[in-house]
């Protein structure tokens, strides 16, 4: 049950599964989904890139 | 999710990535290695003798060295370095316009150190706008994508787009910085980064590919630049174009190389013709084209891997430049 419920989850925030009734509908439910949005394109542009080979940043 | 619900998540989404951009892009200038150079430079004087290029020239100027051999030869100027580690001809242009026509500065003299194989003209996609070349994205205008690719947007269409996006914010022009990053992050973490001679530019075995991917440029870049009729990189004639526009006299100078260099990309005859081309332009611009890959005094021991001047080597450059510099009287005025 524990790793249905994981699954589901997992699913959810993936995008592969829609909100559930009771968190879709619930207020600020569009505040969490757009952070959680940004934090995945922030994610994706993190590791999306290649490391280059001259580089000499002090950052 | 009701509309309402999906408007405010994009709106939150937004609004985040807006705050993001901004704090990323106060954090990028404030740690962005050719940001603090940039400012350095701005703190010389106003009327300095500027030096420009790329890591080459960057090492190849002696910050001790260069101002007082030009003093002994009885030349009182400052000296601001404006040369970019790692940046191409479009990020050295991007710097002495936004030296030039942002801060208003006028040199007295710029001394641009550009070599045959850096002078190439290459359609450079916005993907090698990377790690200090960010300049090219960073401190560029709009304006420069018909620049780096011409015929755009009937043409190089493609490349120019990605360059107008990756310029548009600060988290796409640093990107490449978050990556950097992220990857030593990741090495730490898997131990995978191997160990391997390295010196402030990088590996030694990555330049020992670049020095070859140059000869092979020089082959490949000039057939497709022979087509569409360019002789130079674009952002040659963009640099001789900014300095005639603001009265700026030029010396331009061709770096000392190792013998292997000198034999597989300096002798090849491309690279001849573009040094001659170089020279035809220095001549343009009143200016004069310094070639001291042939000085007398070169020796392997001066350098420090396949590239560049090592420390005796570049006060030995630094001290025949501000020599020729002074001989040729281009300070004076």
């Amino acid at each position: 049950l524990v790793l249905r419920r994981l699954a589901r989850a997992l699913e959810v925030l993936g995008g592969a599964e829609p909100l559930p009734p009771w968190l879709a509908t619930r207020r600020g439910a569009g505040l969490v989904l757009g952070a959680w949005w940004a934090c995945l394109f922030l994610l994706v542009l993190a590791f999306a890139g290649r490391a280059t080979k001259f580089v000499y940043v002090d950052f | 999710m009701t509309a309402r619900g999906l408007l405010v998540a994009t709106l939150v989404l937004l609004l985040t990535l807006g705050c993001v951009d901004f704090a990323f892009g106060r954090y990028a200038r404030a740690h962005f290695l050719p940001e603090t150079q940039f400012r350095t430079a701005l703190t010389k004087g106003k009327a300095c003798v500027v030096t420009l290029g790329d890591s080459r020239m960057l090492v190849g100027i002696d910050g001790e060295v260069f101002p007082a051999e030009l003093a002994r030869h009885g030349v009182d100027a400052c000296v601001a370095q404006l040369a970019i580690g790692g940046g191409t001809g479009e990020a050295q242009y991007a710097a002495l316009r936004r030296y030039v026509e942002d801060e208003g500065r006028t040199p007295r003299l710029l001394i641009w150190g550009i070599n045959a194989d850096a002078a190439v003209p290459r359609l450079r996609p916005p993907d090698e706008f990377t790690g200090n070349n960010a300049v090219a994205l960073a401190w560029s205008r709009a304006s420069d994508v018909t620049l780096h690719y011409p015929g755009f947007p009937f043409a190089n269409f493609d490349d120019g787009f990605r360059f107008l996006a990756a310029r548009s914010t600060d988290l796409s022009s640093y990107a490449s910085l978050l990556w950097n990053a992220v990857q030593r992050g990741q090495d730490r973490f898997t131990r995978s980064a191997k160990p391997a001679e390295r010196n402030r530019f990088g590996f030694v075995a990555d330049m020992d590919a670049l020095e070859k991917s140059m000869a092979r440029d020089l082959t490949d870049q000039l057939v497709k630049g022979g087509r569409s009729g360019l002789a130079v990189a674009s952002h040659v004639t963009a640099v001789a174009e900014l300095c005639k526009a603001h009265g700026i006299p030029v010396l331009w100078v061709e770096l000392p190389m190792p013998k292997r260099h000198r034999k597989q990309v300096d002798s090849h005859p491309n690279a001849v013709r573009v040094r001659a081309e170089l020279a035809r332009l220095a001549k343009g611009l009143g200016g004069s084209f310094e070639n001291f890959d042939d000085a007398s005094w070169l020796d392997p021991q001066l350098f420090s891997d396949p590239l560049h001047l090592g420390a005796d080597g570049a006060r030995r450059f630094s001290a025949e430049l501000a020599e020729r510099v002074a001989r040729r009287g281009a300070l004076a005025r």
